[in-house]
């Protein structure tokens, strides 16, 4: 219902009121609302011009520029609120109220979001008079910009394919194995390579960097650690557990015909062993250990490396609770690592959701074992209602997330994955 | 606020409190411009009901006439424009509108003037003003007699219809919704 119908509709119940009540002062009331719109038309001149200031030159992704929309308005004080429509843009102009026979310069800012041909592709002008009855559109020409990535998005993509290309390589067995003592052969650097394998003398001779090969053993075993705490098992539609169940089955079927490859799942407190062996009737023992159910709650996507309790809060909570009694903090992910007696290869998956433990065990792991992090990230496993307030929560997990990835990846390598990401790896091998 | 004061000394001369009332709408207005609208919808709709006057045709039931319809349009500017500091030309109707708890005729002239600073009297809305004044002078004769109001109420919606075909016809703005 348009705002000035709704005062006529005001003032004709009144005239109504008055008439059925036989009281002149309705009536009087209802003529004087029909009235006030033709006082507020009578008040009312739009007479407003624009003129917009684009950012000049090619622009950068994700970089701010400022964009100004010139107002002149000769008609009566107006509110002047603006709605830019953009491609591969987000743009922000706030509304600004005009005096009558004055000037003023709405200053807003645009943001690149993607890269090559962007552009504003049109800007309207709402004008409305400040009692929000009446209103009056204007529209501005666009322009079209030329958008190059940035270096912070160039270095995000080097590192997404750094990510990859490690993917790639452990998926291709190049890492699987491991490395003797004995020297094999010296090769040029490749980007990826360990920066500790660079032969400095090599290179001061041949004037490039060159790095040293190892003779590697093959029969190594591998085990796959899967998660199988809590965190790992909450999920609406879709848990964490049953996509590693999944990822964990496919990497088994991979590398069984090369490696001996054994499963520890792991909860809390405790952790069960599949000793390594090779062959068929291995997938198979693999696959009936892994009959998970996953619990129907929602996840608490906290990703916090460093604890708020102290250390004596935590001793305390140690005599006090009978699961962490005697245990000394030891938990479900310790004993599985100590069910390993000869060093192995480690596939770990996990959510990283205690990332305290995990980050304290795989520190001690890495010194007996060769240990790579497969991690479900549970911001995409997020399968709840998403409102302004989800959303919101769910970024600032994402980029706490962000940053403890960034913390494993100095320990070990570590992917980060997503729901569709196995359905590709399962499409490739078969 | 101008029109929560002028509807509350308005109220006062007509010999109610009911005016009191009116600040309820302009604080839902603060909060949401449309919600203040329904609220004032209801606001007028009791406040018609609230006071009774027989005629238009005597100076007490004018007076109180004038002075509550002037406010209730007062009101509702104050809660289209949701303001809530009032400007600095509106403060000359102040004194008026104190005089006017003792004064009735000192409140209409403050409303008055509280109206003529606001919003702009064109000369096609003079006119109709002066068609509505017109009317009643000229029926005076016809109407005023007892148990007349359904009758000055008709009279009052005749020039509403006539009112509202000028606005329609005058000027085409476009119009913004709830």
């Amino acid at each position: 219902m348009k705002r000035e119908d709704f005062i006529f509709a005001t003032g004709f119940l009144l005239i109504l009121e008055g008439y059925l009540s036989a009281n002149v002062l309705p009536g009087f009331l209802g003529l004087a609302l029909l009235i006030y719109p033709l006082l507020l038309r009578s008040s009312t001149e739009f007479s407003v011009s624009a003129s917009a200031t684009f950012p000049e030159g090619p622009l950068e992704v994700g970089r701010e520029y400022p964009i100004e929309i010139r107002v002149r308005n000769s008609g009566s004080t107006v509110r002047v609120i603006p709605r830019v429509l953009t491609r591969g843009m987000d743009v922000e102009v706030p509304s600004l109220m005009v005096p009558g026979n004055g000037e003023k310069t709405l200053l807003g800012r645009v943001r690149v979001l993607e890269k090559g041909e962007v552009s504003i592709e049109g800007i309207t002008l709402t004008v409305e008079e400040p009692r929000g009855v009446y209103f009056d559109e204007l529209t501005l020409e666009g322009a079209v910009f030329q958008a190059y990535p940035s270096l912070e998005e160039l270095r995000e993509e080097a590192m997404i394919e750094k990510n990859l290309r490690l993917a790639e390589l452990y998926k291709a067995g190049r890492f699987l194995g491991l490395e003797s003592i004995d020297f094999k052969d010296l090769r040029e650097y490749q980007h990826g390579d360990d920066f500790r394998r660079i032969d400095w003398k090599a290179s001061l001779r041949l004037g490039e960097l060159i790095v040293r090969e190892f003779l590697r053993e093959d029969n190594v075993d591998v085990y796959i650690f899967l998660d199988n705490t809590r965190e790992m098992r909450k999920g609406i539609k879709q848990a964490k557990i049953d996509y590693a169940s999944t990822l964990v089955l496919q990497l088994a079927s991979m590398l069984l015909d090369k490696y001996r490859v054994g499963l520890v799942v792991y909860d809390e407190v405790s952790a069960k062993l599949l000793p390594a062996r090779k062959g068929q009737a291995q997938l198979e023992a693999i696959r009936r250990s892994l009959g998970i159910k996953h619990e129907g709650k929602v996840m608490s996507l906290r990703f916090e490396l460093s604890t708020k309790i102290g250390p004596k809060a935590r001793d305390f909570i140690g005599m006090v609770l009978p699961l962490m009694k005697g245990r000394k903090g030891s938990s479900g992910i310790f004993e599985a690592l100590s069910l390993l007696k000869n060093p192995s290869f480690i596939i770990l998956v996990t959510d990283l959701s205690n990332p305290r433990d995990v980050y304290r065990a795989v520190s001690e792991a890495r010194k007996k074992h060769r240990v790579l992090i497969l991690s479900p990230n549970p911001i995409l496993f997020y399968s709840g209602k998403l409102d302004e307030r989800t959303l919101e929560r769910l970024y600032k997990a994402y980029e706490e997330r962000e940053k403890l990835i960034r913390r494993f990846n100095v320990l070990v390598p570590t992917i980060d994955l997503g729901p569709s990401d196995y359905l590709r790896e399962i499409a490739r091998v078969m | 606020m101008i029109g929560v004061l002028l509807s509350i000394a308005s109220a006062y001369v007509a010999g109610t409190y009911v005016g009191a009332l009116s600040v309820i709408p302009w604080i839902l207005s603060l909060k949401r411009r449309d919600v203040g609208l329904l609220a004032f919808f209801v606001y007028a709709v009791y406040l018609g009901n609230s006071i009774e006057v027989s005629s238009v045709y005597s100076y007490p039931s004018l007076l109180v006439v004038l002075s509550v319809s002037l406010a209730l349009v007062v009101l509702l500017d104050d809660i289209l424009t949701s303001k809530v500091v009032p400007e600095r030309r509106e403060l000359i109707a102040i004194p008026f509108v104190l005089t006017g708890f003792f004064l009735p005729e000192s409140l209409i002239v403050g409303e008055g003037l509280v109206i003529v600073s606001r919003l702009r009297m064109g000369k096609i809305a003079s006119l109709s003003v002066a068609v509505v004044v017109l009317a009643f002078a000229v029926l005076w004769k016809t109407v005023d007699y007892a148990d007349s109001a359904p009758v000055q109420v008709a009279v009052a919606a005749a020039v509403g219809i006539f009112v509202i075909l000028v606005s329609l016809s005058w000027k085409t703005f476009k119009k913004c919704s709830f």
